[in-house]
Formats: structure tokens, sequence, C-alpha cells
């Protein structure tokens, strides 16, 4: 059976047993709604322009938020990583920070850049910034040293060496960290708009919830589901699968899967 | 060839004398090294392991600086890597995120050499090591020898003044090995580059060198020369050769001793 076949049965049957439950009259419509009625108000939704401008501009504050702090956290994540005192304090400061849910800072937001545009893109920031900080720190000082010898052996240095030789070393790392900046960015844009009330998928959300209607609160659900899957399907395992086929990492896990004993 | 006012030598070595921190303990690697490599030799350097000849390696590439003592290449101190001394790696260190292309034009990219110029380069050298059908190959698609060709070919592109070789072909199994030496050779009649080649197979020392350095064990200093004044393309199977081998594992074998028992003693 093929891949897409696997999945889209999975899809079906998740859709079935979605539609049993409803079947089972367990809780009244307006708690669990069937899955024709939540994709009636996803097509309504969708039509009347509602759900696609939410969806336009969610997507253009993650992508604002995630990019901007994207490039600053690996420009800075460098910096980090090539100067062991900044290292040893900024370093580890960055570390804990990691840990610190980024919708923590919706109340700092609030005081200091108000109910506005940029606190939400500060919000969605604070949760790409780290992550990327942390592995491009890690993925800089792990580059081998024999790759930086034959770059320098070579005639590269200062700028030539890290655009040459220590970002190409680093970026499976440096891909890692992104990856998990962005469903981190993801997640913060949906908690911090959930609490705003200005527009966005998470804004859709609390108007469902304060209308009491489920079926508005699930179909924006699917479409959150929906944009993460793609993005991850469409963006990150692409260029995951094309670093590892360069580097030849995919290959040598699938032969050695292949020539792996069988266990007794 | 002897200009007036010209050193044909490439590399000159006076007085050379190294140490390095590990652990926290001084370790003395080599002492008291006076060398001279001439203008298109091969020169190999064969010592028990931990003998310090990769630390001399290291120190003429310029990734060390000596603690006493001086290196001239033509004349000039060394005081930092540059691609005028180009190293070839055990380890090889290609780039595995680049292809074998990528990986022999690199250097020339560095130097800011024109994309279709490098085109050209790396063909030319890709050729030279019989690869040119495997310029875009990733570098984990190339088999081992295929590999320390690649690295030999980048070295090249360079053009560097003098090639330093740091066991490049132990890793390789003997047949691989052999048809190695026999291409180094091939590339050597062409391009007669300096060529200083570190490595602890007295046979193979004996079969790519005009002098082999048999250097003593720790701390390493210069023990015997020997010249091998044999005709090329040379075998490591001829049978002068393997005269000439005996007689320098002769004076290799009590440095390896030695330097086993050293090694015991610490532990």
């Amino acid at each position: 059976m093929s891949r897409p076949l696997r999945q889209g049965l999975l899809f079906l049957g998740a859709l079935a047993f979605w539609e049993f439950l409803v079947r089972l009259h367990l809780w009244p419509d307006y708690l669990l709604p069937s899955p024709l009625q939540v994709g009636r108000t996803l097509a309504d939704g969708l039509a009347s322009g509602e759900l696609p401008l939410a969806i336009g501009v969610s997507l253009r504050r993650t992508l604002l938020g995630f990019g901007l702090t994207a490039l600053a956290g690996i420009a800075f994540g460098i910096t980090i990583a090539r100067h062991p005192r900044l290292d040893d304090t900024i370093g580890s400061l960055m570390l804990g920070m990691q840990t610190l849910p980024s919708i923590c800072w919706f109340p700092l937001a609030i005081l200091w850049f108000g109910l506005s545009e940029f606190s939400i893109l500060f919000i969605v920031g604070m949760g790409t910034f780290f992550s990327v900080v942390n592995s491009t720190v890690a993925g800089v000082k792990n580059v081998p040293p024999l790759y930086l010898r034959a770059g320098l052996n070579m005639g590269a240095h200062g700028y030539v060496l890290l655009w040459e030789v220590v970002l190409p070393a680093a970026l499976p790392s440096i891909l890692s960290g992104l990856k998990q900046g962005w469903s981190f960015a993801w997640r913060s844009l949906m908690a911090a708009e959930l609490l705003f009330v200005n527009l966005g998928l998470g804004h859709l959300l609390s108007v469902g919830r304060e209308l009491n209607d489920m079926s508005q609160v699930l179909a924006v659900v699917l479409v959150i589901l929906i944009i993460g899957i793609a993005v991850e399907m469409g963006v990150f395992a692409p260029l995951e699968r094309h670093l590892r086929v360069r580097w030849g990492l995919q290959k040598s896990l699938s032969s050695v899967a292949e020539t792996a004993p069988a266990r007794s | 060839m002897n200009y007036p006012g010209i050193d044909p030598c490439r590399v000159r070595i006076r007085g050379l004398s190294h140490a390095y921190t590990n652990a926290g303990r001084q370790v003395e690697a080599v002492r008291d090294i006076n060398l001279e490599i001439l203008d298109g030799e091969i020169v190999c350097i064969v010592g028990p392991s931990g003998c310090g000849k990769s630390s001399l390696l290291n120190l003429i590439a310029g990734f060390e600086r000596p603690r006493q003592g001086e290196i001239l290449v033509h004349g000039h101190p060394v005081r930092s890597p540059g691609p005028d001394r180009v190293v070839v790696f055990q380890d090889l260190g290609l780039f595995p995120w680049l292809t074998a292309r990528g990986n022999v034009e690199f250097g020339l990219k560095v130097r800011g050499v024109l994309k279709k110029d490098r085109r050209e380069v790396a063909e030319r050298f890709m050729q030279m090591v019989h690869l040119d059908k495997f310029m875009d190959s990733l570098v984990h698609e190339l088999s081992g020898g295929m590999k320390q060709r690649v690295a030999l070919a980048r070295s090249l592109a360079l053009n560097p003044d003098i090639l330093l070789m740091d066991e490049p072909f132990t890793a390789l199994d003997a047949q691989m090995r052999d048809y190695l030496h026999l291409e180094l050779q091939e590339i050597w009649d062409k391009t007669r580059k300096t060529i200083l080649f570190v490595t602890h197979n007295v046979r193979e020392a004996a079969t790519l060198g005009h002098r082999v350095i048999v250097m003593t064990a720790h701390p390493g200093r210069i023990k015997k020369e020997f010249k091998v004044d044999l005709p090329r393309p040379r075998h490591i199977e001829d049978p002068g050769l393997i005269e000439i081998a005996r007689s320098i594992m002769e004076e290799l074998r009590g440095e390896v001793a030695t330097a086993m028992k050293e090694e015991l003693k610490n532990e």
C-alpha cells in the first residue's frame, strides 16, 4: 500500500470514528457537531471571506515574527558560539530562556507596546528566538575542527570561512532549530490571538467560544492543524530530506536498517 | 637547477623545537629539527607513532607556531595557514555539503577566481586523478580511494608551493594504496610539486620519497636520512626498494621499541 493511500485511509477512519461518536448521541449537537456540520461551517467561512482573511492575518504575523527573529537568532547564535566568554554567560541564559513559554511575555508586551500588532510580533518572536539561537550555538560549536582546518588551509579566513564552511557545516542543526522555532511561533501566535481581540485565527476561535458555536471552534482548530501540518510537510520535511541526502545520512540509515541482524 | 640569488630550497627548517600542552602537561613534540627540502623533491618522514611527525607537518602548515627555531618557505617565515602549503589530511576533511567539483573548486572560489575559470581548473585536476566522470557526485557517494583522489585534486587545484601529506593512504586497503602510489608518482611527474609525506609505513616512504627521514621516538629528532636513487615509477614490490626499506626498518625498529616502552610506562 502506498504512503498517501495509507494516510488517506487513516484520515477517513478518524472521520468515521467522529461520525460514529456523534451518532451515539452521548453529547448534545451543540457540544459535538458532526463532521458534515463542521465541513459546512468551514465552507461557509471560506466563502464569506472571513476565514481566508483570518488565515492571511495569522500567516503574515507568523512569517514576519518568525522570519525576522530567526535571522536575528542565527546572527546572535553565531556571535555567541564564536566567543567563549559570551557562551559561558549569555549562552546559558539563552538555554534558560528557552524553557519560558513565550505567552508569558504577554503581560509585558501589553504594558510596553499596548494592544498593538507589534505586541503580537514580539510574543511570536520570543517563541522563535531562543530555540534558533540555541540550535545555532550548538551547530557552530559542533563543526568538526577538521573542516575549519581544511578551510583555513585553503585560504578561507574570517567571514569567508564563516559563510563557506561554518554555516554550511552547522546547517543541519540550524534547520532543526528553525523547525522548532516555527512550531513555537505558531503556538505562541494562537495563544496571543486568543487573548487579543484583533483578527487572526485565534481570534475566530475565541469568537466561536463566545457565541457558543462549537462547529466554528472545531472548524478553526482544523484549519490551524492543517496549516501546521502543511508547513511541516511542505517546507521543513523536504529541506531536511534534501540535507540528509546531500550529507549521505539517508543512505547510511536505511542501509544500516537493511543490514541489521534480525533479533532472535 | 641552481640560479644565483635564488634559494633552491622550498622549505628550510632551522633549530625547530616545539612542545604542546596536553591535559595540563607539557609534551615535547619535536626537538632541534634541521631540514631542507629542495624544489620538486618528495621527502618522506617515518617514525614511531607519537614521534611528532604530524606536529612537524602542522608547524609547516602554520596551524601551530613553533616555540623555537624557524620555518622558511621560499625564504619567508611561516606565520599562519595558507594555500601555498596545502595539507592532505589523513581524514581528508572533504566538505559533505559540496559535490566533488565543489570541493575541488573551493580554494579557488575563496580566492575569488571566476566560475568559468574554476570549472576549467577543477576539470583539469579531476582528470589528472581519473575522476572526471564523478565531477557531480556527492562526497558520500565516493569510495575511500576516490575520496582520497578528490582530496588530492582539491589540493593540487590551489597550485601550492608544497603539498603536505599526513598519512593520507593509511585508511585504504593495500591494493588501492599501491594504485595511488603509482598515481601520486605520475602526478608528481606531471606537476613536479614539492611534497612532504608523513607516514609510518616504511615501504610506502621508500616507494615515494627521493629521501626518507627517520625520526626518533619522543621527542622527535631526525635520526638518519636515506637517499632513494631508484628509477620511477617505483612499485612497492621492487626488489631494490625492499632492500632499502629493510635498512630503514632496521634504523626504525629501536625507536618503535622505545616508543612502546614509554607508552606503557605512562599508563
